[in-house]
């Protein structure tokens, strides 16, 4: 009996298992570190970090602004990936991002549980969650905040059934906030979520449970400032926030495009809301209502909340799905699910497959590169096999800023994902530039840059070759172009 | 006494009337009328193609406006809307345009209106529903072909209603049939018709409604036969149905494109889905089966394009009104049913139309385009100058229609007629805007000897370093204007 617990997975740790080793084996682990430059920014401000046991307050990186006073959103996560990167590489990288989503969904399927929902509506819920968060399964520290909003809005949920006390809460959310706000620039989204409990509770007309609720926010607004920046954290979150110029120009900020494919979890995520509102017509309590209403609205606003509705909608639809379903046969197969479920753990398959899994990673010949096609790895090895084909100072493709920083540290970039460090003059100078608007040239003059590296449809290389500079290397990727 | 009482209150105006009027009078101000003739250049390029087939007595049907298709074979999806367009650009230049456009758009909304009264619905709630929808709907109130599928969806969608309601089959028949027989010449939305006939088809089959069912298929298929009398038969369907299935030509086009919720216009949309939302949440109505795949539908294609939210909100509005009549009890309802009830003995639409045509009558006519976001100055100097401005020209995308209206004499390379120049035209116009490898082959191509651009534009810049092959003609902070030397 002890043998059958510890080797047959139950449901969750099957969902555990599933994810962990699809993430991490299947062609899904390249893409989780190519999407776009940031899983390597991060993994070389984290090398950086270790390297000189600093926590990083410079900028080291770039060339437009090297040396400028620098607040770092999320330098615990980068110590993490680069420590992992440090043990296995890429391999690491991936192995991390891989078990923080797994972790996520597995959490969400033991919060659905606790709650009471069945085990089979569980695992359904737990999938339909999972596939609307896929668009944002990238190895960079936002995984993290995915997590804590599980963690967060379960003790939140927990605390207004009156299944946590208000002490546990004191107790855990302050310190979690701590962690969260060094760990990842949305701690924001704890503020929201308790910012929605409070309301929640006004509307609901729970003065008690509003004033726990305040007292929490205050406690983990005081542990939010526990960072190396203090407030100028927030303020230059917020900052940022309010600037469109800086926020638009990052995909993820951006309102879905329902064109594409990318925004098909997102659509799952509405239908199975609809369907609940049209056809299982709950009596929903306020706190549930604006939690769908707000996440919702961040959702159609900015691509990045899509994952965040899923999270928050789960315990909801799961909750109302559950006394709509009482199928006589529903029930039965839930009767059966359930007694497995009980008998079975899967600790040790766990571990198996862990510890399967870092052999495999091990082996010589199993790798994982970023994808050659989505950035500029040829002509990076090119500069650094000729690195006197390039002189002065570079300007780059901004998607490709984290990549070049990380592949090409003996260079300094233009800019890279840090746009919120970069600031909106800076990102207006580039964009003069990128987008080949008038005065380019003299953006170019300004910075010294000698030479330029930008995928082959770039309008800009147009440009370059009628004002005389020279192609240093082509190929079907990225053209790198030197001034005269 | 009694009877002087009852005469007077048949001459005030209903509600509906008053909306009419306000949506009318907001749409032909200075401002807004501005707005809807100038917000792209498609309104110029069709009433170019109108006017010519007034001219020329004929429906259009080879390419005479662009240099770089003349002579091949054109769909025209909108021909009728656009005579009509051309006859009030005639009569009243883009001041009639603009007219015509507020007629067509207020009528649809005081339509709605009436609708959701006779269905029984209380007059406050139907109002405050028949604003929010033209608010919603606003984003799209252009003085184009497209605001006659407004007013199509919504009599279509009526009459499925009443089918539902009353089942009278003969009646729905007839009137679709009719209705498609305009709509298929009016505008290339008429396949929205079928989606709608196709939604209400799929409920019945659900329902296992059979009766219903063979009314609709029967229905469905006269439809389908009367849009069949066009210019172009069975090509302007496939022609349609290839443009929606190109990716790239619906990416092209803002208006097809996802709505962006940043911007402070989506808001008309965020509110009408925060209206269902929440609708749905508190008073959570019991929807038929055909309602609830209206709303799954629709909200699916408005949050697909931007373009289709006037039509969700049209076709979704019967469902909020009738949630919110319901949530009206007590006092409310009792002053919503004498107002109500004074408003269904008015006779007053000829007094209230009396009164929009003395308004039009009396308010100054003159649109100004803005010289912020045309050519004008660039335009008035090539009219100047002709012998410098021989061959073909280059000309932005956007400005078009405008060079078709207001340079008749020259052929575009380009405009908004996006479907007809298809995906290798539109390729080969952006291989030069954006300078891709190659990207002055098309001028050579097709020998284009002039270029007009906004001043900003990046091609500008490219233009100016080749100073051996172009000369900067004209310029200044809209438009620069290129030629080419000899």
């Amino acid at each position: 009996m002890n043998l059958r617990r510890a080797f047959l997975p139950n449901l969750g740790v099957m969902i555990w298992l599933v994810f962990f080793l699809m993430l991490s084996l299947s062609n899904w682990r390249l893409v989780m570190i190519s999407a776009d430059g940031d899983p390597a920014l991060h993994r070389r401000i984290g090398e950086w970090m270790i390297e000189n046991r600093t926590v990083i307050d410079r900028e080291q990186f770039s060339h437009t602004k090297f040396g400028a006073p620098l607040i770092s959103k999320e330098w615990l996560s980068e110590v993490i990936y680069a420590g992992a990167s440090l043990a296995f590489g890429w391999n690491g990288v991936v192995l991390l991002a891989a078990a923080l989503i797994a972790t996520t969904l597995w959490l969400v399927h033991r919060q659905l549980l606790a709650a009471g929902t069945d085990v089979l509506l569980a695992t359904a819920v737990v999938l339909l969650t999972a596939f609307g968060v896929t668009n944002h399964w990238l190895a960079r520290p936002h995984l993290v905040t995915h997590i804590l909003v599980v963690v967060f809005g379960w003790l939140l949920h927990d605390y207004r059934l009156g299944r946590c006390s208000a002490r546990r809460l004191f107790a855990t959310l302050p310190v979690l906030m701590l962690l969260w706000t060094n760990l990842h620039g949305a701690f924001f989204t704890g503020f929201i979520l308790l910012g929605i409990f409070f309301l929640g509770a006004i509307f609901e007309r729970h003065r008690d449970r509003a004033l726990v609720l305040a007292g929490v926010s205050a406690a983990c607004l005081a542990a939010s400032l526990v960072n190396p920046n203090g407030w100028h954290l927030h303020a230059q979150i917020v900052g940022f926030l309010r600037t469109p110029e800086l926020s638009g120009m990052v995909n993820e900020f951006r309102s879905p495009n329902f064109h594409s494919g990318s925004a098909h979890g997102l659509l799952l995520e509405l239908f199975a809301v609809a369907l609940l509102l049209l056809v299982v017509r709950p009596v929903l309590p306020a706190t549930e209502i604006l939690l769908l209403g707000v996440w919702g609205y961040f959702a159609l606003h900015s691509t990045r909340n899509i994952p965040i509705l899923g999270l928050v909608a789960a315990p909801i639809l799961a909750r109302h799905l559950q006394a709509f379903l009482r199928y006589p046969l529903w029930l039965r197969l839930c009767a059966r699910a359930e007694e497995m479920q009980r008998s079975t753990g899967g600790a040790a398959t766990v571990a198996l497959a862990v510890a399967g899994v870092l052999l495999i990673v091990a082996r010589p010949g199993w790798d994982s590169a970023i994808l050659p096609n989505r950035v500029p790895a040829a002509a990076v090895e090119f500069i650094r096999a000729n690195p006197s084909a390039v002189r002065g100072e570079m300007f780059n493709d901004y998607g490709w800023g984290g990549y070049l920083l990380w592949a090409l540290p003996e260079r300094k970039v233009f800019i890279d994902g840090r746009n919120d460090f970069f600031g909106k003059e800076l990102v207006g100078e580039f964009n003069t530039v990128d987008e080949t608007k008038p005065g380019w040239e003299a953006v170019l003059q300004k910075y010294q840059v000698g030479w330029t590296i930008l995928p082959v449809k770039h309008p800009l290389n147009s440009l370059l070759v009628l004002s005389g500079w020279r192609p240093a290397y082509s190929d079907e990727v990225a053209i790198v172009y030197t001034r005269p | 006494m009694k009877s002087s009482t009852a005469t007077t209150h048949s001459l005030l105006p209903s509600l509906t009337h008053w909306l009419w009027l306000l949506i009318f009078v907001v749409l032909i101000s200075p401002a807004w009328r501005t707005v809807m003739v100038s917000a792209d250049g498609d309104t110029l390029m069709h009433w170019r193609v109108g006017e010519w087939m007034l001219e020329h007595r004929q429906i259009v049907a080879t390419d005479t406006f662009s240099h770089t298709h003349t002579g091949e074979p054109v769909i025209t999806k909108e021909w009728l809307a656009e005579i009509l367009f051309a006859l009030a650009g005639r009569a009243g230049g883009l001041f009639g345009q603009a007219c015509l456009a507020a007629f067509v758009i207020a009528t649809t909304f005081a339509l709605l209106h009436r609708q959701l009264l006779r269905a029984g619905n209380d007059l406050l709630a139907a109002t405050a529903v028949t604003l929010l929808a033209a608010f919603a709907a606003n984003i799209h109130w252009l003085a184009r072909p497209h605001v006659f599928s407004f007013l199509f969806v919504l009599l279509w969608n009526v009459e499925l209603l009443r089918f539902n309601r009353t089942r009278q089959g003969g009646r729905l028949l007839v009137i679709l049939t009719g209705l498609m027989l305009f709509w298929v010449n009016l505008h290339g939305g008429f396949l929205v018709g079928f989606v709608l006939l196709g939604t209400y088809w799929l409920g019945a089959a659900l329902e296992r409604d059979g009766a219903k069912l063979r009314v609709l298929t029967v229905t469905g298929l006269v439809c389908g036969l009367a849009s069949l009398a066009n210019p172009n038969g069975y090509q302007l369907h496939w022609h349609n149905l290839e443009f929606l299935r190109s990716s790239y030509l619906t990416s092209w086009l803002a208006e097809y494109a996802s709505t962006n919720f940043h911007s402070l216009g989506a808001l008309t949309f965020v509110f009408w889905i925060a209206a269902f939302f929440f609708t749905l949440a508190l008073a959570r109505p019991q929807l038929t089966l055909t309602a609830g795949l209206i709303l799954l539908t629709w909200f699916y294609f408005a949050l697909t394009a931007a373009r289709n939210i006037p039509l969700l909100a049209l076709v979704t509005a019967p469902i909020l009104a009738a949630a919110w009549s319901d949530c009206a009890r007590g006092r409310w309802r009792d002053i919503s049913n004498r107002v109500n009830a004074m408003g269904q003995t008015s006779r007053a639409g000829p007094l209230v139309l009396g009164a929009a045509v003395v308004i039009v009558a009396v308010i100054p006519k003159s649109v100004e385009l803005s010289p912020k976001d045309w050519p004008i100055k660039a335009v008035e100097f090539i009219q100047a100058h002709p012998a410098q401005f021989t061959g073909n020209m280059f000309n932005q995308y956007k400005w078009g229609g405008y060079a078709l209206w207001y340079l008749p004499e020259h052929k575009t390379f380009v405009d908004g007629r996006t479907d007809f120049f298809g995906e290798p035209g539109i390729r080969e116009f952006s291989q030069v805007t954006d300078l891709r490898a190659g990207w002055a082959e098309p001028l050579t191509n097709r020998n284009v000897q002039w270029v007009m651009m906004p001043a900003d534009h990046r091609l500008n810049l490219a233009l100016d370093l080749l100073t051996n092959e172009w000369r900067s003609a004209y310029s200044d902070s809209v438009a620069r204007v290129w030629s080419k030397l000899e």
